[in-house]
């Protein structure tokens, strides 16, 4: 599904190009539950938002399904990525003046997904995600954990194929962090590829496959 | 998806409330101002459009030639209406209209009143305009003589509750007439209209002339063409048609046109023009008023959206990963602010129906103004909404829809203000725009207190004009004169034609003796008496004034200005003989007097006489002491009652009638004084709102200079300092645009005030002054707050 080959990521800062990520190669099929783990500032984020397509490689090369994603214009690359991808924050950004119900909506809307349709899938969702009652809430009357369920909740209603999540669990509580992990391996049984980046171990352990980064490199243990 | 934005947009803007107050608050004002100024502009343009013939109805105007000057005059003789009429087939109706001028009616059982506005005309008037009668057949109601039709003014206030037709009004003591007919209401967007209308067959009766060839005094005629006339062929065939009533030799003096009725009221001026006419000048300045303040009003909101990025970048990032494409945000943001101006308009619209009075008691009439049903107003209602929306909308859409998402959810982002070029172009172009209406607002002032206070050659303080017409005989205004010098009542008193500054004078056709050969040119006259130098202290430099004890002085002598020995190019001006007309008889120059004032100051001085002429006067001017006016009126009440008992005393002051020629700066001046504190006050609206911004995006930097050591002042300077800088360029480029406006303005005026460098400084340290306090009030609030707060985060 996902092949990296080479990747590479530096900022320029003057003269001095400041290295994030370090001839990455990665190979991802479908329906993985990875975890990238490594210190802060190992380049965790910065991989997954490449991957994301949010983020673009200095060099390398990425293919995605059968696309060249290093080839691909902006417009054709977030026309990808709302195909087949869903993001979730370690801040869970949900939009402040949205209500839970609006904020599963608007994924749909920018997908231009008809009325009816729509409204059977958030109540799909909210149901799924047994939120229901709190979908005209909005979500700073929500605790930690309920947005990021909220979050997660947004992330799949489009039924993408692969979802990101950088530090999914990173503001919550080890009890909520350990229902969203839970939740996360259900989706991965449904058949979702899931990537996440944390640096907690007990997360890792659900997860099949564990990637290692440091100062930007792949390795094979930290 | 409309929906959603609208959602959010709403949800955004009661979370904002003081963004949302500033921008509201600054785009109601320039939208109600807006408002009224396309309702004016709108209502000028659409004079006449209540007449159903308006497209095919002209007015023959007049040119005529005599003795190598042409004279354009709205009237023309009274054959000229009928013999068009008869002559060519494509006039299809024709009505003459005579102006009787203000004359006195009485309305029986002793209720006699000066009536203005009273015309004579044919019955064809209600046929070509639309001017429908509330009572009374239109058909008939002008056709006998001794017939009058009122206006429904005249009718509630005189025969208020009863039926007027069939009463009979007198009228200038002269003749009486039966009411056949009452109008309907006037619309206000016409000139026609009047308050009696008596037939024109009336006039024959009453022995005035209503079938003269060269009497060009007389009638305003308008013609009715038929659809498929052209106005041009008409006109060309009308020099034939006089040559054949008038002799090729007359005619060729006298050259007739058409004039569209619909050109009427905006675009023609000549001489004699029957109606008020409306100003082009005032529609163009007050358009690109309304232009400015709208532009203000929307810089506003375009700084304050922009500003306030930080507040809406997360939200982008966030969209932008849901799948959002460019082009999406832009439309969500420009709904919002489209949403944001449709909300000023609700209360554009109040404070519009708010304000509407005061528009309409400054310019002395109504205005017609129908906001949701003139398909006009309503369209540029929506278009304003659409325009300002759009407008300045979109540059906040494509700086805030411009970030990428992966900066944005890193945090790197804050929206900080390294975009803010364009922000400080936008806050200096506002108060250049606001300096700038100041300094001219203070000009205007300077220039009329200069028009009112200079030297104008003779003293206007505490004079009383009395007025006498000819209703009182000359030897009567002699011995009131008299009564008032003697009881000291006045200082001094004179019984004149006019007085200076008033701009009346009489137009005298004389040959000099040195130019004897010459046609005869024309000087301005004013017929005076023996004390006219002496109360308004002209200055006789050379010669003698009038005096009683020389009866050859009466209407023989006169005293000339300099500027007429100038322009006459007299030598010896001491006995110099001015020959009157192409006659023999003469006036014989007495004296000469300085230079004085004649007109306002938006004329040059004139070649001008004094003639010593007791028939031609219309006043008594009376010096009065200074102090106590109340009881020196009173007196000149006394004297007045004991003389001619039974006359009502009209009085004023010449100050108030000089005042008068400045009538239209006076208007100007309050109208600039209006707006250039609404761009003051849109302005600082907009610093106000920035201010608060950038220092609620500095907390954290002043939190740590706080701790470091920095003083209230240190920071309130350090806050501040960037918008004085803006407001300092601004005046730098104000001045120069106001020094021309100025210039260009003083144009109107024959002697100017000297454009002092103080207006610019006023100007500039008021808007200076302002915006500091505005912006202080911020940086103090900042500067006073607890670092502890502002460092706890992050």
């Amino acid at each position: 599904m996902i092949q990296l080959k080479d990747i590479t990521r530096f900022y320029k800062a003057g003269s001095v190009n400041t290295y994030v990520l370090r001839r990455i190669n990665l190979d991802i099929r479908e329906g993985e539950h990875i975890c990238i783990m490594g210190p802060s500032g190992a380049g965790k984020s910065t991989l997954l938002n490449i991957i994301g397509m949010l983020d673009e490689a200095s060099e390398g090369e990425y293919r995605f399904l059968d696309y060249d994603v290093h080839g691909l214009k902006e417009k054709q690359r977030s026309q990808l990525y709302k195909e087949f991808i869903g993001f979730v924050f370690q801040s869970y950004h949900l939009i402040d003046e949205l209500t839970v119900y609006e904020n599963l909506e608007t994924p749909l809307l920018y997908k231009k997904i008809k009325s009816s349709r729509r409204k059977s899938m958030v109540c799909d969702t909210l149901d799924r995600f047994q939120i229901v009652g709190k979908k005209d809430l909005f979500p700073s009357q929500l605790s930690g954990g309920q947005q990021q369920l909220v979050g997660i909740a947004r992330a799949i209603i489009a039924e993408p194929k692969l979802i990101l999540a950088d530090e999914p669990t990173g503001n919550l509580h080890s009890e909520e962090g350990k229902k969203i992990m839970e939740l996360f391996t259900r989706l991965n049984e449904e058949g979702v590829t899931i990537i996440q980046a944390t640096h907690s171990e007990q997360n890792a352990a659900y997860s099949k496959r564990i990637i290692y980064l440091r100062d930007g490199w792949l390795v094979d243990k930290l | 998806m409309f929906k959603n934005y609208f959602k959010v947009a709403l949800r955004n803007l009661t979370r904002q409330k003081l963004y949302v107050a500033i921008n509201v608050l600054g785009l109601a004002i320039g939208l109600a101002g807006c408002l009224l100024i396309i309702g004016f502009v709108n209502n000028e343009l659409t004079f006449e459009n209540v007449h159903t013939n308006k497209d095919r109805i002209y007015r023959i105007d007049g040119i005529y030639q005599f003795r190598g000057s042409s004279v354009s005059m709205a009237s023309i003789q009274p054959a000229v209406g009928p013999a068009v009429k008869e002559a060519f087939p494509e006039v299809e109706n024709m009505v003459r209209l005579r102006r009787l001028w203000d004359i006195k009616a009485e309305f029986g059982h002793d209720v006699s009143t000066v009536v203005k506005n009273t015309f004579a005309a044919e019955p064809s008037l209600f046929e070509i305009f639309t001017l429908p009668l509330a009572k009374g057949d239109p058909a008939t109601a002008l056709n006998a003589p001794y017939s009058a039709v009122i206006s429904k003014e005249l009718m509630d206030t005189y025969y208020s509750g009863e039926n007027p037709l069939g009463r009979t009004i007198r009228l200038m003591d002269k003749f009486d007439c039966e009411i056949t007919g009452v109008l309907a209401q006037i619309p206000v967007n016409t000139q026609l209209g009047g308050n009696i209308f008596v037939s024109y067959a009336t006039l024959d009766k009453v022995g005035e002339d209503v079938s003269s060839w060269t009497n060009i005094f007389q009638d305003y005629t308008y013609v009715l063409l038929n659809a498929a006339a052209s106005p041009k062929a008409v006109e060309e065939k009308i020099p034939a048609l006089l040559e054949k009533n008038m002799g090729a030799e007359t005619a060729a003096q006298y050259q007739l046109q058409l004039q569209p009725l619909k050109n009427i009221y905006l675009h023609s001026n000549l001489s004699y023009e029957l109606f008020p006419r409306g100003d082009l000048s005032v529609i163009y300045i007050f358009s690109v008023i309304a232009v400015l303040i709208l532009v203000i009003a929307s810089i506003n909101f375009i700084n304050l959206t922009t500003a306030r990025t930080g507040h809406r970048v997360r939200e982008v990032g966030v969209r932008k990963v849901l799948g959002a494409f460019r082009g999406q945000l832009v439309k969500q943001f420009i709904s919002e602010s489209i949403l944001i101006t449709f909300i000023a308009m609700l209360f554009g619209l109040v404070l519009f129906e708010l304000t509407r009075p005061l528009l309409e008691s400054f310019i002395d009439r109504q205005l017609r103004i129908e906001l949701f049903t003139d398909p006009v107003l309503v369209l540029s209602m929506f278009g304003m909404i659409l325009i300002v929306g759009v407008l300045s909308g979109s540059y906040p859409a494509f700086i805030l829809s411009r970030f990428q998402p992966s900066e944005i959810l890193k945090g790197t982002v804050k929206g900080k203000s390294s975009r803010s070029l364009a922000r400080r172009i936008l806050v200096v172009f506002q108060f250049t725009m606001a300096v700038a209406l100041v300094a001219l607002t203070l000009a205007v002032y300077k220039q009329i207190d200069y028009s009112l206070n200079s030297d104008l050659g003779y003293d206007k303080d505490n004079v009383l004009l009395i007025n006498v017409e000819d209703e009182i005989p000359y030897d009567k205004c002699r011995i009131i004169r008299d009564r008032l010098v003697d009881t000291h009542t006045a200082l001094d008193a004179t019984v004149s034609y006019s007085v200076p500054g008033e701009n009346r004078f009489s137009l005298y056709s004389i040959r000099p003796e040195n130019k004897m050969d010459e046609e005869p040119t024309l000087i301005n006259g004013i017929a005076v008496d023996y004390d006219f130098c002496s109360t308004f202290e002209l200055q006789i430099i050379e010669g003698r004034n009038f005096s009683e004890e020389n009866p050859s002085d009466v209407s023989r002598s006169v005293l000339i200005n300099e500027t007429a020995i100038k322009e006459l190019e007299i030598e010896n001006p001491i006995g110099f003989k001015l020959y009157q007309g192409n006659s023999d008889k003469f006036f014989e120059v007495i004296g000469v007097v300085k230079d004085f004032h004649v007109h306002s100051l938006k004329n040059m001085i004139m070649a001008n006489a004094l003639i010593l002429d007791p028939g031609g006067y219309r006043l008594i001017a009376a010096k009065l002491p200074p102090g106590n006016m109340t009881g020196s009126i009173s007196q000149v009440k006394e004297i007045w009652n004991d003389i001619v008992p039974g006359k009502t005393l009209d009085y004023r002051f010449l100050d108030d009638a000089i005042m008068e020629n400045y009538e239209k700066e006076q208007k100007l001046s309050v109208l600039f004084t209006v707006f250039s504190a609404l761009a003051i006050l849109v302005a600082c609206l907009g610093i106000f709102g920035l201010s608060a911004y950038t220092a609620e995006q500095r907390t954290k930097e002043i939190g740590i200079r706080k701790v470091l050591g920095a003083t209230v002042a240190v920071i309130v300077k350090l806050l501040s300092r960037e918008f004085v800088v803006l407001v300092v360029v601004a005046n730098i480029i104000a001045w120069p645009l106001a020094f021309l406006a100025i210039d260009r303005w003083l144009e109107e005026f024959a002697y100017r005030m000297h454009i002092s460098w103080t207006i610019f400084i006023i100007a500039g340290v008021a808007a200076l002054t302002v915006a500091l306090l505005t912006v202080s009030y911020q940086a103090l609030r900042a500067a006073l707050a607890n670092p502890v707060k502002s460092l706890k985060q992050e």
